[in-house]
C-alpha cells in the first residue's frame, strides 16, 4: 500500500525533488532505549599521555588481515606503513608514533570472540615524530587520492570498520553521498563531539568524496538530540564551497544504521544482498570524513581516533582522542575505572557492542566507545522465558523480519527455513531482543545461527570439491595405467619388429616409439589445473622459506653442497631422530620418576620404527629391481611383474604399516602413562 | 442372488479399472529420484580417508544403500549418522559415540624434514598435496580433507595432523563457552 | 580479583516483562468484572476465586509432572489470567465443580499438553468454556436476570450456599432464583431473543421483553461498556494493539448492520451485537492473547474480522446463543495459514526499488 503510494509519488516528483523539499521518509520499527548520553555529550575532547606500548593488530577492519612490512627492531616513525592490506578488502595498519617494533605476536584482539590475532607491538620513543608529509589537494588525481586514502589505512570509524577507499572506489554513478552523523546507539558520544569540534575538517573530507563521487546531492544525517552537533555542521556546510545539506532526523534507534538511514532520508531500500553503491548511494561516517582529510590533505594517515569512555564505573569520563593500539586497561585507568568484583565493559554501544573479555586488549579504528558498566547498569537479562507469540519484536524490526518465527527455526536449526525467512537480511541491531518481555537473546540466535549456516555451506563446498578432485585423481589413476600398459605393450612390439627387421626398420619403429612416448608425457603434463597449484604451491613454499630465513641450519647445508640430495635425506632423518630423542628427553626430564621400565619402553618403540623403515626400504627396493627388470622384458614379464608388484612389496609393506602402528602405540602409551605419573 | 452377483461384478469392474489407472499412472507420473546410494554420498563428508572400511566416500554410501552399518563414518561424526538415519528412515544406533565432536584437522608437511619422497602424494586421495620427487612438498589446506592418509607413508614422519585454528572470521558465536574472565586488578 | 562479565549484545533491556503483560490484562478486566457484580451479584467473585485456585493448583502440579521450574513458570502470571478470564465467563451461580473442571482442562490440556505457555494452538480460557458449555449446557446457560429484575434478595452467604449446594440458605434452587416476577423463567438477551425467534416473533416483539430495555440487554450493555473501557486502558498501556478489538468489532458491525438491513424481523440490530453478551469482553480480552492470535498486523486484521463474521453467522444461524468462544477458537485454527500468507516484506525485498 504505502509502497504503492510512494511509486505513484514518485512519477510526479524525482526523488531528489522531495529531498530537496525537506521531505524524509520512515523505516519500519525501531525502538527508544535511554540514551544515556548526558555523562559526556558536554565534554570536549581531550587527549591522554602515550603509552608505554601500542598494540596494533592486523585485523582491526572487516576482511583479510594486514601483511607486516617492518621486522622486530625495526625503528619506525609516525605515520609509517606498518602493515599493507592484502587484496582488495583489507586495510593497511599505521604507526600511531614514532618508536621500535619491539614485537610481532599473537595478542588480544578487541573483538567479541577474545581469540588471539597477529599484533604488531610497537614501543614509543615519545619523540612523536612524524615521517616525511606529501600533501595532495583536493584537485590531486583521482587515482592518487584513493589510493593515499588505501594507504592511510582508513576503514569506517562507526563501528563495523569496512575498508573506506573500497566504498569510494565504486564505479557506480552515485545519486547521494550521505554522511553519517547520527550515532544512534546509547551512551556514545565521539562523533557528536567531533561534529561539534571539528566541523571543518569533516567538511573537508566531504569535498574529497565529493570529487571521487560526483553525488548529485550530499547530505549530512544527524539525529535531532544533537542540537549543538546539527549547529556546528550547519555552520561548517556554510563555509563549504560545494552544496551540503545537513539533515536533522528523528531520534530512533537504529537510524544510524546504514540501510536504515539511506531508507529516511531517500526512501530507497538497499536490495537484499546488494550494495548501496548499486542504488547510487554511498555512505561514510563523519569521523571517517575527517580522517580522509587528514590523510589527503595534510598526509595524516590514521593514528587516533576519538573514543567515548563512560559507564558507571569511570569517574572521569569524556571524550578521548587514543593513539591506535593503547591498551583499553590504559584507557580505563586515564578515565579512573573504579573496578567491583564484577563488571561489563562493553566496546560499542550497549545494542550493538559487545562485552569485552579481555581487559588488556588494544583499542582498534573501529572502537568508539568503552562503557565500563557496573551489574546494575546494564544488568544481565533475566533467564529465557517461553515467547508468547506477542510479535513486539516484529513491530520494532527495522528490517521488518519476523524475529519470533526465525527465533523458533533457530532453535530447530532448520536451515531452509532460516533463508527462507531472510535470516540474512538480519541486521543484528538487538531492537528485537530489547522489547521482548519473556527475555530471549534473539540475536544471539540468530548469529549463532548465521555462524553455523555458513559453516555448512562452506562444509558442503568443500565436501563436494574433494569428491570431484577424488573421482578426478580415480580417472588419472586410470588413465596412467593404461597408457602404461600401452607403452610397455608398444615397446615390446618395437623390440620384436626390430629384432625380425633390419636396422632401417628399426631406426623407423624406434622414432616411432619415441615420438608416442613424447606424445604420452605431454598428455600426462597438460593437466593444466595441476601444473598452476604447482606453480602457486612452489611461490608458496618459496615464500614460507625466505620468511624462514632466520633459522637455517648451517650443517644440512654445508653436507647439500657436497652430495645434495643423498645429504638433504640424511639430514631430514637425522633430524627426525634428533627430534624424537628430544622429545623423548622431554618426557624423560618431565617424569622424575621414570623407571627402568620405562626406558626399555623407550627404546622399544624406537626399534621398531627402524624395523619398519628398513623394511619399507627394502620393499621399495624389490620394487625397483622388479620394475627394472619389466623395462627390458617382454608381455608376459609385465603381467608376472605386476603380480609380483602386488604381492611382494603389498606384504612389505603391511608389515611396516604394522610395525610402525605398534610403535606409535607403544609411544602413545608411554606418553600417557608419563601423563598418568605427573598427575 | 443376482444382486450379489451385480454388486460383485461392479465392484471388480471398479478395481480393474482403478488398478488400471494407477497402474498407468505410476509409469506416466514416475518421478525419476536419485538412487539412494546416490543421495547418501551427499550426506557423505568427501574426505575419501577410508577410516570406514571402504576405499572411498562413495563405495561406503553403496555398502550403506546396501544395508551395511551407518555408523562407520568418523569424520562425519553424530551430524552424518543423524542425517543418513533420517534419510534412510532408521534408528540412529546407540552404540554410535555421539556426544565426540568432530574437530577438523588438515595435514601439515614439516618442511624442513621432507626428502621429497612423494610418497604421501600417491597417498593423498584428493590432489591436495604437492611437490615432485626430491623437492619439497606442500599441503594445499583448503583442498586437504583431514583424512590422515598421508601420515602413515611418510617415512620420516614429517606430516602432522594439526587442527584448523579458529579465528574471528570462523568463529561460530558460541558465548556460553567463553568462562569468565579472572584479572588481577 | 575482578570479573568481567560476558553476555551477548544488546546489553540493556527494555522493561516490558511477560508477567507484567498478565498482570495489566488482569487489572483491566476490573472495570468488567465490577459491573459484572453490581449486576449479577457476588457469584462472579466466588467463580473467579474458584477458576484461580483451581488454575494454579493445576498448573503447580502439572508443571511437577512435567518437571519445570515451578516457580519461574507460575510467575508469569498466565494460568492465573486464564482462571479469570474462565471465572469471568461462567455464569455466577454454577456450581463450584464446574469452574474446577473447566479450569483443570484449559490449564492441564489445552495449554500445558501441548507444550505450555507460547505453545498453545487454541486459547485455553476458551477451551475450558466450550468443554463446559457442550458438556453441561443447562448449567452453563444459567445465567442469573440482573439483579434489578429479581423478586429475591440474595445475601452472601446464599452466594456461597447456592455455588456449593445448589440451593440458597433459604432453600431456593437456581432454577427458581431465574424465574421472573412473572413467574417465567428468564435468559440472557441473546438467548431470549434466540428462542423467541424460534417461536415466530419478530426481533421487535422480542425486545419488549423486560429482560431488554432501549438499550439492549439490561445490565449487559453497561457491562460491555466497562469491558471496553478495560479494554481501552490495555491499549492506552500498550499492552495489545488496535488490530485484533477493531478488526473484531468492526466486522461484526458490519456484517450485521447487513443482515439487519436485510431482515430486520429476524434479527437484531448492530448495535444489539455489539453490547451484548460477551462481545467486548471476546475482542479485548480474549482474541488478543497474543499467543493464539495472528503476529504480524494484517494477520492480525484479518484474525480478528474472521472472528468478528463468525460471531455474527453463529449469533444468527447456529444452535448457540453467544458465540464469542467458537468464534475464537475457529479462528484460533486459521492462526498458521494467516501467518502464513501475511509475512511482511523484509527490507531490501520489496522488488520496486531501482
Amino acid at each position: 500500500m504505502l509502497s504503492l503510494l510512494s511509486s505513484w509519488s514518485l512519477e510526479l516528483k524525482t526523488i531528489i525533488n522531495l529531498v530537496d523539499q525537506g521531505h524524509q521518509w520512515k523505516f519500519h520499527g525501531g525502538i527508544h532505549p535511554p540514551s544515556r548520553k548526558e555523562r559526556t555529550k558536554t565534554l570536549a575532547i581531550s587527549t591522554i599521555e602515550m603509552p608505554q606500548q601500542l598494540f596494533l593488530s592486523l585485523s582491526q577492519h572487516i576482511g583479510q588481515p594486514a601483511v607486516p612490512v617492518v621486522a622486530i627492531g625495526d625503528t619506525v616513525q609516525k605515520g609509517q606503513l606498518l602493515a599493507k592490506q592484502d587484496g582488495f578488502i583489507s586495510a593497511a595498519v599505521i604507526a600511531p608514533t614514532s618508536g621500535t617494533i619491539s614485537d610481532i605476536c599473537q595478542y588480544s584482539n578487541c573483538h567479541i570472540s577474545g581469540i588471539e590475532t597477529q599484533t604488531i607491538v610497537l614501543t614509543p620513543d615519545h619523540l612523536n615524530t612524524w615521517r616525511t608529509k606529501l600533501p595532495l589537494t583536493l584537485t590531486s588525481d583521482h587515482q592518487q587520492i584513493l589510493e593515499r586514502i588505501k594507504l592511510s589505512g582508513i576503514t569506517g570509524l562507526g563501528g563495523a570498520g569496512f575498508p573506506a577507499a573500497v566504498k569510494l572506489a565504486t564505479k557506480a554513478a552515485i545519486e547521494f553521498l550521505i554522511i553519517n552523523g547520527a550515532e544512534c546507539e546509547p551512551y556514545i558520544t565521539s562523533d557528536d563531539l567531533l561534529m561539534q569540534e571539528r566541523g571543518a575538517g569533516i567538511v573537508a573530507g566531504i569535498e574529497i568524496m565529493a570529487q571521487l563521487l560526483k553525488p548529485q546531492r550530499i547530505i549530512i544525517a544527524i539525529e535531532d538530540n544533537k542540537p549543538q552537533a546539527i549547529t556546528a555542521m550547519k555552520e561548517a556546510a556554510k563555509q563549504s564551497i560545494i552544496d551540503i545539506i545537513v539533515r536533522a532526523i528523528p531520534t530512533l534507534y537504529p537510524a544510524g544504521g546504514e540501510k536504515q538511514l539511506i531508507e529516511v532520508l531517500t526512501s530507497k531500500q538497499v536490495p537484499s544482498g546488494k550494495i548501496p553503491a548499486d542504488i547510487g548511494v554511498v555512505v561514510q561516517n563523519v569521523a571517517t570524513s575527517h580522517a580522509i582529510a587528514n590523510a589527503v590533505l595534510l598526509d595524516e594517515p590514521i593514528v587516533s581516533r576519538i573514543v567515548t569512555v563512560t559507564g558507571e564505573l569511570v569517574d572521569k569520563p569524556g571524550n578521548y582522542e587514543v593513539p591506535i593500539g593503547t591498551s583499553i586497561e590504559q584507557l580505563l585507568i586515564h578515565a579512573q575505572f573504579k573496578p567491583q568484583t564484577q563488571q561489563k565493559i562493553i566496546i560499542g554501544g550497549p545494542m550493538m557492542g559487545f562485552a569485552l573479555q579481555q581487559i588488556n586488549a588494544p583499542v582498534i579504528k573501529s572502537t568508539n566507545c568503552v562503557i565500563a558498566a557496573s551489574i546494575n547498569e546494564l544488568p544481565d537479562a533475566p533467564p529465557e522465558q517461553n515467547c508468547i507469540r506477542c510479535g513486539d519484536c516484529e513491530q520494532v524490526c527495522p528490517a521488518n523480519l519476523l524475529p519470533q518465527q526465525l527465533q523458533w527455526f533457530a532453535k530447530d536449526q532448520d536451515h531452509k527455513k532460516l533463508n527462507d525467512h531472510n535470516l540474512f537480511d538480519c541486521i543484528e541491531c538487538g531492537a528485537c531482543a530489547f522489547v521482548c518481555p519473556s527475555t530471549i537473546p534473539l540475536v544471539q540466535y540468530y548469529r549463532v545461527a548465521k555462524a553455523e549456516i555458513r559453516q555448512t555451506t562452506e562444509d558442503k563446498r568443500q565436501a563436494d570439491r574433494a569428491k570431484d578432485r577424488f573421482e578426478q585423481r580415480n580417472i588419472r589413476l586410470e588413465r596412467d595405467k593404461q597408457e602404461r600398459l600401452e607403452r610397455s605393450k608398444k615397446a615390446a612390439e618395437v623390440r620384436q619388429a626390430a629384432m625380425s627387421k633390419n636396422s632401417d626398420g628399426d631406426a623407423v619403429a624406434a622414432a616411432l616409439a619415441r615420438i608416442k612416448a613424447k606424445k604420452a608425457a605431454a598428455e600426462e603434463s597438460s593437466d593444466a589445473p595441476n601444473k598452476d597449484r604447482v606453480a602457486a604451491a612452489i611461490a608458496r613454499a618459496k615464500a614460507k622459506k625466505s620468511a624462514q630465513t632466520t633459522s637455517p641450519e648451517p650443517a644440512a647445508q654445508e653436507s647439500d653442497d657436497i652430495d645434495p640430495q643423498k645429504a638433504r635425506v640424511a639430514a631430514a632423518i637425522a633430524r627426525a631422530k634428533a627430534k624424537k630423542a628430544a622429545q623423548q628427553q622431554k618426557i624423560d626430564s618431565s617424569n622424575d620418576q621414570s623407571t627402568n621400565a620405562d626406558t626399555i619402553e623407550t627404546i622399544d618403540p624406537k626399534k621398531a620404527r627402524i624395523a619398519a623403515v628398513i623394511a619399507k626400504a627394502k620393499a621399495k627396493k624389490t620394487l625397483e629391481l622388479e620394475q627394472a627388470n619389466n623395462n627390458g622384458n617382454d608381455d608376459k614379464s609385465v603381467t608376472v611383474a605386476d603380480t609380483i608388484e602386488t604381492i611382494d612389496p603389498k606384504k612389505a609393506r603391511i608389515a611396516a604399516v604394522i610395525a610402525k602402528a605398534k610403535a606409535k602405540k607403544a609411544l602413545e602409551q608411554q606418553q600417557s602413562n608419563n601423563n598418568n605419573d605427573q598427575r | 442372488m443376482s444382486f450379489l452377483l451385480i454388486a460383485v461384478i461392479i465392484l471388480t469392474g471398479l478395481g480393474l479399472v482403478f488398478g488400471l489407472l494407477l497402474g498407468y499412472a505410476s509409469i506416466k507420473f514416475k518421478v525419476k529420484e536419485d538412487p539412494v546410494a546416490e543421495k547418501i554420498d551427499l550426506l557423505l563428508p568427501q574426505t575419501q580417508c577410508g577410516q570406514c572400511g571402504y576405499p572411498g566416500c562413495r563405495p561406503y554410501a553403496e555398502a550403506v544403500a546396501n544395508g551395511d552399518d551407518i555408523t562407520k563414518c568418523a569424520p562425519g561424526g553424530k551430524a552424518t549418522i543423524e542425517q543418513i538415519a533420517d534419510l534412510l528412515s532408521v534408528p540412529i544406533p546407540d552404540n554410535s559415540n555421539n556426544d565426540d565432536i568432530v574437530i577438523k584437522k588438515v595435514a601439515f608437511i614439516i618442511e624442513d624434514d621432507c626428502i621429497g619422497c612423494t610418497k604421501c602424494i600417491q597417498a593423498c586421495p584428493v590432489d591436495a598435496i604437492l611437490g615432485t620427487t626430491k623437492q619439497m612438498h606442500t599441503v594445499i589446506i583448503d583442498e586437504c580433507t583431514g583424512c590422515d592418509l598421508c601420515v602413515e607413508p611418510c617415512p620420516v614422519d614429517c606430516i602432522e595432523m594439526i587442527p584448523v585454528a579458529q579465528t574471528t572470521k570462523n568463529w561460530n558465536w558460541q558465548l556460553n563457552a567463553i568462562p569468565f574472565k579472572q584479572l588481577e586488578s | 580479583m575482578m570479573y568481567l562479565s560476558v553476555t551477548p549484545s544488546p546489553h540493556n533491556l527494555g522493561t516490558n516483562k511477560t508477567s507484567r503483560v498478565m498482570a495489566s490484562v488482569m487489572l483491566a478486566t476490573v472495570p468488567g468484572v465490577a459491573t459484572l457484580i453490581y449486576f449479577f451479584g457476588y457469584g462472579v467473585l466466588f467463580q473467579i476465586a474458584i477458576c484461580c485456585l483451581t488454575a494454579i493448583l493445576s498448573e503447580m502440579a502439572i508443571l511437577k509432572l512435567r518437571q519445570k521450574d515451578i516457580a519461574i513458570n507460575l510467575k508469569d502470571n498466565s494460568a492465573l489470567l486464564t482462571g479469570i478470564l474462565l471465572g469471568i465467563s461462567i455464569p455466577p451461580l454454577a456450581p463450584w465443580w464446574i469452574g474446577v473442571i473447566g479450569t483443570c482442562f484449559a490449564i492441564i490440556v489445552a495449554k500445558q499438553l501441548y507444550g505450555g505457555l507460547g505453545f498453545n494452538l487454541f486459547n485455553p480460557a476458551m477451551v475450558g468454556y466450550v468443554l463446559l458449555l457442550i458438556s453441561f449446557p443447562v448449567a452453563m446457560t444459567n445465567w442469573l436476570m440482573p439483579l434489578e429484575l429479581s423478586h429475591v434478595v440474595l445475601s452472601f452467604s446464599d452466594y456461597i450456599s447456592a455455588i456449593f449446594t445448589g440451593v440458597t440458605t433459604t432453600g431456593l434452587s437456581i432454577h427458581e432464583l431465574r424465574l421472573g416476577i412473572d413467574g417465567i423463567t428468564m435468559a440472557t438477551p441473546l438467548d431470549t431473543l434466540k428462542t423467541d425467534l424460534t417461536l415466530g416473533l419478530t426481533s421487535g416483539e422480542s425486545m419488549q421483553k423486560p429482560v431488554f430495555d432501549s438499550l439492549g440487554g439490561i445490565g449487559w450493555f453497561w457491562v460491555n461498556i466497562a469491558f471496553a473501557i478495560g479494554g481501552l486502558a490495555l491499549l492506552k498501556l500498550k499492552v495489545i494493539r488496535w488490530h485484533i478489538p477493531v478488526a473484531v468489532l468492526g466486522s461484526l458491525l458490519f456484517f450485521s448492520l447487513i443482515g439487519y438491513l436485510l431482515n430486520p424481523d429476524s434479527q437484531g440490530s448492530s448495535i444489539f451485537h455489539l453490547f451484548n453478551g460477551a462481545t467486548m469482553f471476546g475482542a479485548f480480552f480474549i482474541a488478543t492473547d497474543p499467543v493464539t492470535a495472528a503476529t504480524s498486523n494484517k494477520g492480525r486484521l484479518l484474525f480478528g474480522c474472521f472472528i468478528g463474521l463468525l460471531i455474527y453467522v453463529i449469533r444468527t444461524f447456529g444452535g448457540f446463543p453467544d458465540a464469542m468462544a467458537f468464534a475464537i477458537l475457529l479462528a484460533n485454527m486459521t492462526v498458521p495459514v494467516i501467518d502464513y500468507y501475511s509475512k511482511p516484506t523484509t527490507y531490501g525485498r520489496g522488488g520496486n526499488n531501482e
